[in-house]
Order: C-alpha cells, then structure tokens, then sequence
C-alpha cells in the first residue's frame, strides 16, 4: 500500500476552521478574563432583567387594552414580546458588541502584553481571529440568555417563523459586522477608551450617517440632473440604490424586510416598471447578510495587516 | 564558540526627515553560545531599541540581526522559536492564576496540552513559585512577577533568553535571587543576554559586556579584557617613596605618562615616607615600564600599586553621557 493511501484524509475546512479555534488560545484566555470580571455579571443581568421587564410590561399593556386574553390578544403579546427581544438583541448587536471588540487589542496594549504575544508562535491572523471570536462569542451568549424569553412568543402566538429567522440573522450577521468594526479600530489605538469611542463613531458612521448621506446625494444627483422618475431605468436605479442604502443599516434592514414578510415576500421582491418589466430584487436582509459578512472579513483582513505592520 | 546572536550593522532610524531620530548606529556585536551577556549602557543609548530588534518586534532601519543563525527579518518565527523574551515592564493578566498564566502562554508556543502540567509544575519549581499556582498574578509581589516573567520565557525552552532591565525595581534581595536564577539558568545551557543599569549584576554575573553609547557599541569583550584594556582608559597608581616630597614629586612630575599627580589624600604615613597618586594611560607592559623608569630616576618607591578600576569606572570612563 502507498503511503498517501495510509495518510489520514485532511478534514472539510469547517473542521480545520474549528480545530483551529479550539486550538487557539487566545479565545479561552479572552473568555476566562472576561468571565471573571465584575462588570460580566452585569452584562449578563441587565439585558436579562431588562428584557424581563419588557415583555411583562407590554404584555399587561396588551392585555390592559383589549381588556380581554383571546386569541387575537394574545398574538398582539406575542408580536410585543418578540419585538422586545430583537430589539435588545439589536442593542446589544449594535451598542455592546463595539465597546466589547474595542477593547480587544488596545487592551493588550493598555496592560503591556501586547509585546510578550507578539514574539511567541501565534501568528497576527491567530490573535486577530481569537479577539474576534471572544469577543463575538460572548455578545452571542448575551443574547443566547433572551432565548427563553423569545420562547413567549411561541406561546402566545402572532410570530412567524420567517420573522424569526430574518431578525435573528440579521443581528448574529449585526454581531460579527460591529465586533470586526471594533477589533479594526482597536489595532489602530493603544488605549481602550479612544477605540471604544472611535468603534461607535465607526459603526454610527456606517449603519446611520453613511445611508443618510448617500441618500441624500442620490436625491440631489436625480434632482440636479432633472431625470425624470418615470424613466424605467431610473426607477430600477432607484430601487436597487434604495435596497442597497437600507442594506447598510440593521435597524432599516429589519424594518423593510419585515414590510416586504407583510406582502409575503421573503426571500425576494418584484415591481413592475413603467416600461412593462418585471424587477426581482433580493429581500434587504439577504443583502444585509452579503454585505456585513464581506465588510467584516474585510476588516479583519485589514486588522490582521495592521496587527503585522506593527512589527515594522 | 559559535555566535548565537549577532548583530552586523544595525541601524535604526525613528521618523523621517529633520525630525528623524538615530536609536541605533551601525550596532556591531555577538554573543557566543553559553554566554552571560551584559548590555550595558545609559538612558536612551539604544538598549531597548537593540532588543525590540533583537526579538522581531520592529524593523531595523538596515544591518541584519540573527538568533541562532536566523535573520529576525526573513526568519522571524524561527528566531522566535529560539528566543525568549522578558521586557522592562510585567505584562498583567489581572484574572488569571499562575498555572492558568503559564499555561497561555504554553498555548501560544502552540504546546500540547498534555505536555504542559508537568512543564509548568518544573518551571515554578525552577523560580520557587510552585506555593503560589493557584494564586492571581495581581497578588504576587514584583519579584515574584519577575520570576514568573522569567518562567514564561522559558516556556518553549529557548536557547536565547533576551532580558531587558531584568532587576529594575527591585528589592536587593529579589535582585539577587533574580541573579542567581540568571546564573543557574546559563549552568543549564542557555545563553543569556541582559540589559541593565545595574554594574554590580553585570560584575557579578557575566562572562561577557557591551557597552553602548548613542547608539554606538564602544566596548565588548569579557569582563576581565576590559579590565585589561587600561591602554584606552584612565588608570590610578598609587605609589609611596622616601626621602625628601619635593624632590619626589620633582622626579614624578618629570615622567611624561605620568598626569596630574598629586599627594595621596590619606597621608597617615610614617616621618620620611610619602604616598603620591597620578594617572596613567597604558598597558600592563607600560605601566612595568614606568616602575623601572621611576627606578632608573632615583626614586626609592617603596610601594607601588594600581586601584582596582570598578565596572563603574570604565563604564564612566567609556561614556560621555551622550544620549542618541
């Protein structure tokens, strides 16, 4: 028998990917400190206290105005208590996981190990990818914890499984965007504060201000160049830029994905144009998805230069 | 004796332009396998800069540095594999425990985890911390974080173990127990190369010195040779003659290796005799040379003597206190 028949088949890259996490040791060191921070207790009750308190609280305003629990009430609780949850979750996407990933590298920096993990073995991918995967890991545990509480909805009622699955996936893409937001503005700053600050300037930047002004621009170009809306191109421009500028930001892709689940369409959506054509474009949060997932490999490619760069 | 660290030409340059900054200067050194290599130099001669270099973590300018025959710049995991590094300042991982300290790092070197127990229960037993594995970093004192950094070094067993100010804040007796850890360590088989303030560690421990200045390496070579070499650095005789003092010091004064002599401070010496002390530049055949002179002028010496130059002293002598 040759020997490349006796050598063991290399694994599928999921489990080379997971064999080298697991291997990694920067993540359970990041998990084990973060763990045992007093400040970890507190990020653990509050969003749990807090979306408590919600649903209890909407739930009795509910049924406070139907004053009555049928059937149609109890999917109105439903539909309150599971936008409370996707909205923590969202804050704790969009508000935590910045502050968490800011602190990743500068930390190193702030407690003078920076160097020591720079001449062992571990290469500036292996940091990287371990900053971000605790990092990103224990947003995920945050909102993991609301899961019981997202466990209401399924008995009262109101919620398809559709929803679920667009909101849910668009804060765990929401969670890896602003964690490789914050780990790149983290390489580029030695103290924790500044990258925090400079992570939520970013990540506001990105997901608000960005759309806004593209928005506005396209409005002043269309304006200025006195193309008339009816035009069939133009409409598809608009429509594509539209779901485009949505798709940079998580709280509008939720939103108009959620109009387009109302008239049934989830995976894409139609129009017609005044020329007659029919346009199929895909639902925002499937851009949403694409897009967030590009632009965080692209930010850990960017860390992981920088991180190098440093040795220069 | 081979090279384990070498250095040819290194230079580094910090900014650009008029504002640009010299660290280091054409840097020309090596250490030998086995050696206890004291850095020596003042503040800001480039001893950080050199070892920063030295462990792969910033560019040289130009020149080339190597850790066991590996470039830092083309080699650099290589070297890393080669060296360990402790630098001026305890890195703090406030949370974790000593074994659970050790065993990070154990993980960055990428050792399996069934091999580290029984390499950390060693280490700790190596630099006397074995009592406190289970206690956080934060409590340890600063000598026993400094012996917990050493421990960390020698994680992946090095063969180069690259300390920058090792002893800087400590108390005296954790300063010795550090020297002493330095000394077992070298009896181990590892090459050691520290920088310090400290002269008395490095008179006390090392088999070879670098004396650095603005960048600049000014001396290397084995504590004895540069206690040798008195032909570039400034000796003190001291000598005692009889009969008359101005007829003494007229004859001193007439031998031209002979610099500002003067009479010895302590003069609590018998009627007829007088000490004398002056300067002198050269080697030991000069200096023998100048005792036959002193005889051949008709000066009775009775004592003649040299004080023993202190690493201090060539240190001084050596440097100006120019800062790069």
């Amino acid at each position: 028998m040759s020997e490349t028949a006796l050598s063991p088949r290399r694994p599928a890259w999921p489990l080379r990917m997971w064999n080298r996490l697991s291997r990694n040791p920067i993540v359970y060191k990041e998990f084990r400190s973060r763990m045992r921070q007093r400040r970890a207790l507190w990020f653990i009750i509050l969003p749990l206290l807090g979306a408590a308190g919600l649903v209890l609280l909407v739930s009795l305003i509910v049924l406070e105005e139907n004053n009555t629990a049928d059937f149609e009430s109890r999917r109105q609780v439903g539909q309150a208590v599971f936008i409370v949850i996707i909205g923590i979750q969202a804050t704790l996407a969009m508000l935590i996981a910045p502050a968490i990933s800011a602190g990743a590298l500068a930390s190193e920096h702030e407690h003078q190990t920076y160097d020591l993990l720079r001449v062992t073995l571990l290469s500036a991918r292996s940091l990287v990818w371990g900053k971000f995967v605790a990092s990103a890991a224990f947003i995920l545990l945050l909102m993991l914890l609301q899961l019981p509480l997202l466990s209401l909805t399924f008995l009262f009622g109101g919620i398809e499984p559709a929803e679920i699955l667009v909101h849910t996936s668009v804060n765990l893409a929401s969670v890896l965007y602003f964690c490789s937001i914050g780990i790149l503005i983290s390489s580029l700053n030695r103290r924790a504060l500044p990258a925090t600050i400079g992570a939520y300037v970013v990540s506001a930047l990105l997901s608000i201000f960005l759309p806004l002004l593209l928005l506005l621009l396209g409005a002043l170009f269309f304006d200025a160049l006195d193309i008339p809306s009816s035009s069939a191109l133009v409409q598809a421009f608009l429509m594509a830029g539209g779901l485009f500028l949505v798709s940079l930001s998580p709280p509008a892709t939720m939103l108009v994905s959620e109009n387009f689940l109302q008239d049934g369409d989830l995976w894409y959506t139609s129009t017609t144009l005044n020329n007659g054509t029919t346009l199929y474009a895909p639902s925002p949060w499937l851009i949403f998805l694409a897009l967030s997932l590009l632009l965080t490999l692209l930010f850990l490619g960017l860390t992981v230069r920088r991180v190098k760069r440093k040795e220069r | 004796m081979t090279a384990i660290l070498q250095t040819e030409n290194l230079t580094k340059r910090y900014g650009k332009g008029r504002k640009s900054r010299l660290a280091l200067d054409s840097l020309t050194f090596h250490v030998e396998e086995g050696d206890i290599f004291g850095f020596v130099g003042p503040n800001g001669a480039g001893k950080t800069t050199a070892i920063r270099i030295l462990t792969t973590l910033l560019k040289p300018t130009a020149g080339e540095a190597w850790v066991g025959g590996h470039s830092v710049r083309a080699e650099p995991k290589a070297a890393r594999r080669m060296l360990g590094y402790m630098p001026d300042f305890f890195g703090v991982y406030g949370e974790l425990t000593v074994q659970e300290y050790l065993e990070f790092f154990a993980g960055c070197y990428y050792i399996p985890p069934r091999e580290r127990p029984p390499l950390i229960a060693d280490l700790l037993e190596l630099v006397d911390l074995g009592h406190r594995r289970e206690d956080d970093v934060d409590s340890l004192s600063r000598g026993m974080k400094q012996r917990l950094s050493l421990a960390r070094t020698l994680i992946h067993d090095p063969q180069v173990l690259i300390l920058d100010e090792p002893a800087s804040g400590l108390d005296p007796r954790a300063r010795v127990e550090i020297r002493d850890l330095l000394v077992e360590l070298a009896r181990m088989g590892k090459t050691i190369f520290f920088s310090t303030h400290i002269l008395a560690d490095v008179a006390e421990i090392c088999t070879r010195v670098g004396i650095i200045e603005a960048g600049k390496l000014i001396a290397q070579d084995t504590l004895a040779a540069l206690g040798l070499q008195r032909n570039t650095y400034q000796r003190t005789i001291t000598l005692e003659v009889l009969g008359d003092p101005a007829e003494a010091e007229r004859i001193l004064h007439a031998i031209p290796v002979l610099n500002d002599v003067r009479p010895s401070p302590e003069n609590d010496l018998p009627p007829g005799r007088a000490r004398w002390e002056a300067d002198f530049r050269g080697d030991d055949r000069a200096l023998s040379a100048l005792l036959s002179d002193l005889v051949e002028a008709g000066l009775p010496v009775v004592h003649f003597s040299e004080e023993q130059t202190t690493l201090e002293e060539v240190f001084m002598q050596l440097t100006q206190g120019i800062v790069s």
